[in-house]
């Protein structure tokens, strides 16, 4: 199915414009978050500083008094090179190297009035001060509520993780003192800043007054519900509830191109020169919060905002926050590239909206629940969009299954990845971390979804995310909706084994030995995942049969007539076969490769020669 | 017909330096008459050129046959699409693709090597000389083709730096600017001019070594130059149908047997549109040779 054709700018205003600002939120909980956030920050782009205020009602809902409270102060992550941060990510992440210092400085923090900074810790890891520790001297009862404010300068560092600068384009994100989770028996969930995880928090509702040079443009979570000028200062006031964390992006020359998907009202904000890229944002946004919603459950937020950085920021794209996230790609739209140029990273990205921001997983535990199933339900949308053999590439002479390229990525070499549930501080490098928890769950739920139907899956993963839904579920809560789908073997017998130990389910054909008498073939299983699979015989007729292979780890026996192919799976179904090249036997059918290899040979000695 | 020295037309502006002597004046009628001449030429050499396809052929077929053996032993009787191919990528270096590479550049390498030869055998042929003239044209003048070789060369590589300038400072200008599409379109701008230089300085390079079959390197130089002004449209629509029966037609999606007759028909009509360019090619150079009465 292809998306439907996005709205015009001029459509999409005049329909804002008859629909009137998107009324309350769609489907959030009827009551309040149980804490509350005001965040005032005042933005200097030429120091690029931002100096702030944040006021937190908390409460305790734990079931034991509370003696400790523990914040966040992620941008130190960045002020040495001897953070966790800098040193798990070897001062680089995705590819951008760090090229600057940032850090937070905290100059007041109160307690219900009362000055706490004096007895707070914030070296909880040696030369780490991303986490603060702060004893209180009164118990807080579960159930009670405090108020806590504090004052901050916090100095961006260029752009290079998420959160920074890059010219006059600024990415306002874990910028402020910010609770770390607290758990139902009392413990804090604080961890340092991580390069390749940092999200785990509680619900809250998020007030962030933005206040930038007058004439600058400011995407921030949640809805606008003031804007005003004051001086050569421009202050907006952002509100959201229901979301753990907020953040905002402001630069003077952004471009906004606005559409609706039912009640979500959408706003692209782009560099200029992106429009045709924006309108593909656009596009792939509004199927994907159609596809989503319907499989996941309905997008809650009146409001959505993608933010197309520029070139040179490329430290902060295709990161996702709650109601906001920052893709990546060309100027041009190439819908025709889909794992390469817009496609990939808005479905991506707009998928994390479900895992990590409505179910919010502790993504530096079990980062499997946030990118991997995000992965996933990414391909599943481009494999709605494109097509499952068009999900990859796109292109009339060159057609790539995009599950066939994250498989790529996930065997790289031939050194065994570490499962995809291993906590983040756990894998052995960024390239580990992203081949198992990014490719190889995905590839691990796709052969589910191809050996035992997709639409089955898309049910199993829409009962987790709605049963989990404002919720923090563990690795036990997925699997418990798989066993409920499929039966107990599913999560014992598939998931644990693929997941936990990164079992793989690998075919080959060991003999092939056609006769009078009919074929003899041999087909070997390697792996314990219990995968079904076909044999795919091709005859001298040109007649197919395909023959089930049971989950068995050997099939031996005659295939009776003029047997001229077996291969197995010939489907593509099982993506967790380490290769593919030995899965057949036989004639292959001619496909012009030699008339191929000679005319590019020949086209490119054309060069040299005579 | 007074085309001697045709006096500076008041106005124009010369960057001829003024030891480089002043060209004959070019005439329009004789330039169209060599256009129609050189299909003729190609034509009665098309058995000169035929011998040339075969030698790049054989160039060819040896990393061809490599890659093909490589390929189909990687990836058995799977069609080669999707993650077997993939497989084959991912697994290239377990594989051989590595070997196979290596046979192509070798076979560049070769090429290289054969191309100052062969070219000359080949002009000459294309210049109505027979086969045992074209051979010994071939060895005698190779030391002058490969000198003008060198020379245009060093030349090109000099001037294609200056030309570089303009996208290298519109790049390092517009670097950081938000909007990526100008920065690009203008970079994209900029090399036009590179563009222009490489595809100059292969016109006259083939040129030159025309004119070498008779003359001294200076003069092959100055006359291949000379001649650029009346042959560079020819060039120009050679490379680009020669560029149109190259990779873009690799990817028709046709049986074999029909794609191998198609993808070496038009190798084989790349050849001879090179052969037409190169008989145009001489007969501008041959054209500014005293002997042929212009200045009489
Ligand atoms: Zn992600």
């Amino acid at each position: 199915m292809l998306p439907r054709r996005p709205l015009s700018r001029f459509a999409a205003a005049l329909a804002l414009a008859l629909l009137g600002p998107a009324t309350a939120a769609a489907d959030l909980p009827d009551d309040a978050p149980p804490h509350h956030y005001e965040v005032i920050a005042t933005l200097d782009p030429e120091a690029h500083t931002i100096v702030g205020s944040v006021t937190i009602r908390f409460t305790n809902t734990s079931r034991v008094p509370l003696t400790e409270l523990r914040f966040h102060l992620y941008m130190n992550a960045f002020e040495s090179e001897e953070t966790v941060f800098m040193k798990e990510s070897r001062s680089s992440l995705r590819g951008v190297r760090a090229r600057g210092e940032g850090s937070i400085e905290l100059e007041t923090l109160r307690v219900e009035g009362v000055d706490r900074l004096g007895r707070a810790d914030d070296e909880l890891v040696e030369n780490d001060h991303t986490q603060l520790s702060v004893p209180l001297t009164t118990a807080v009862e579960p159930g009670a509520q405090i108020a806590i404010d504090a004052t901050f300068t916090t100095h961006l560092p260029p752009l290079f993780a998420r959160a920074g600068y890059s010219r006059d384009f600024h990415v306002g994100a874990q910028f402020f003192p910010k609770l770390a989770k607290l758990e139902d028996d009392g413990t804090w969930a604080s961890f340092p800043y991580h390069g390749n995880g940092e999200f785990y928090s509680d619900f809250a509702r998020y007030e962030l007054v933005v206040d930038v040079p007058e004439g600058w443009v400011v995407g921030a979570t949640g809805a606008r519900t003031s804007d005003r000028s004051e001086g050569s200062r421009r202050v907006m006031r952002f509100e959201q509830a229901w979301v753990h964390d907020t953040v905002f992006v402001a630069a003077p020359w952004l471009e906004e191109l606005l559409g609706r998907e039912g009640d979500v009202a959408i706003r692209v904000l782009h560099p200029p020169g992106y429009g045709s890229a924006a309108e593909r944002h656009l596009e792939v946004t509004r199927a994907g919060l159609r596809h989503f919603g319907e499989v996941l459950g309905e997008y809650p937020y009146a409001q959505l905002t993608v933010i197309v950085p520029p070139r040179g920021a490329e430290g902060g794209a295709g990161m996702e926050y709650p109601t906001l996230f920052l893709t990546a790609g060309p100027w041009l739209a190439m819908p025709r590239l889909p794992f390469i140029a817009q496609d990939e990273v808005t479905a991506h990205e707009l998928g994390h909206q479900w895992f990590q921001g409505i179910v919010a997983t502790n993504e530096v535990a079990h980062p499997m629940l946030d990118e991997g199933l995000t992965e996933w339900i990414t391909g599943d949308l481009l494999h709605e969009l494109h097509g499952r053999d068009r999900s990859g590439v796109d292109l009339p002479f060159l057609r790539l299954d995009g599950f066939a390229i994250r498989r790529a990525w996930s065997l790289g070499d031939d050194e065994p990845a570490s499962p995809p549930a291993t906590a983040v501080g756990d894998f052995r490098s960024s390239m580990d971390y992203g081949r198992s928890v990014y490719a190889r769950t995905s590839t691990v739920l796709e052969t589910v979804a191809r050996s035992w139907g997709r639409e089955k899956l898309r049910r199993t993963l829409g009962d987790y995310a709605r049963r989990h839904r404002f919720g923090h579920p563990e690795p036990a809560d997925l699997y418990a909706s798989f066993d409920r789908s499929y039966g107990p073997w599913m999560s014992a017998r598939v998931l644990r084994p693929a997941l936990e130990d990164g079992e793989l389910a690998a075919f080959r054909v060991m003999r092939f030995e056609p006769g009078d008498e009919g074929a003899r073939v041999t087909v070997q299983r390697a792996g314990s995942l219990p995968i079904p699979t076909q044999l795919r015989v091709v005859r001298g007729d040109g007649s197919v049969e395909w023959i089930p292979l049971s989950g068995r780890p050997r099939f031996d026996g005659t295939i009776e007539g003029d047997v001229r192919s077996v291969r197995v799976d010939a489907a593509r179904n099982a993506l967790l076969d380490r290769s593919r090249l030995d899965d057949g036997a036989g004639d292959r059918p001619s496909t012009g490769l030699l008339a191929r290899a000679l005319h590019f040979a020949q086209s490119l000695l054309g060069v040299f020669g005579p | 017909m007074s085309a001697t020295d045709p006096s500076p037309s008041s106005g124009t502006l010369s960057l001829r330096p003024s030891f480089w002597p002043r060209p004959p004046a070019s005439d329009p009628e004789m330039e169209k008459s060599y256009r129609r001449s050189a299909w003729k030429d190609a034509w009665d050499a098309r058995a000169a050129t035929f011998v040339v396809h075969l030698i790049t052929l054989a160039l060819a077929a040896w990393p061809a046959a490599v890659w093909r053996s490589t390929m189909a032993a990687a990836a058995g009787p799977a069609p080669l699409e999707q993650d077997v191919l993939l497989d084959i990528v991912r697994e290239g270096e377990s594989l051989g693709l590595g070997g196979a590479l290596l046979a192509f550049v070798f076979a560049s390498v070769l090429a290289m090597l054969l191309s100052v030869p062969v070219q000359l055998a080949w002009i000459a042929a294309l210049a109505g000389r027979d086969r045992r003239q074209c051979l010994e044209l071939a060895l005698r003048r190779w030391p002058r083709a490969i000198a003008v070789t060198l020379l245009i060369g060093v030349i090109a590589a000099l001037v294609l730096a200056l030309a570089c300038l303009p996208a290298y400072f519109l790049h390092t200008s517009y670097t950081g600017e938000p909007n990526a599409r100008t920065h690009d379109l203008l970079v994209l701008a900029g090399l036009v001019v590179p563009l222009l230089v490489v595809m100059t300085a292969c016109a006259w390079l083939d040129l030159a070594r025309a004119a070498c079959i008779r003359q001294s390197v200076g003069e092959s130089l100055k006359r291949g130059w000379w001649a650029l002004k009346g042959s560079s449209g020819t060039y120009t629509w050679v490379t680009v149908a020669r560029v149109g029966l190259g990779l873009p037609l690799l990817m028709l999606p046709l049986p074999p047997i029909a794609l191998l007759i198609v993808l070496q028909s038009s190798a084989l009509l790349a050849t001879f549109l090179r052969s037409r360019w190169l008989a145009e090619a001489w007969r501008h150079v041959a054209a500014r040779v005293s002997e042929i009465p212009s200045d009489s």
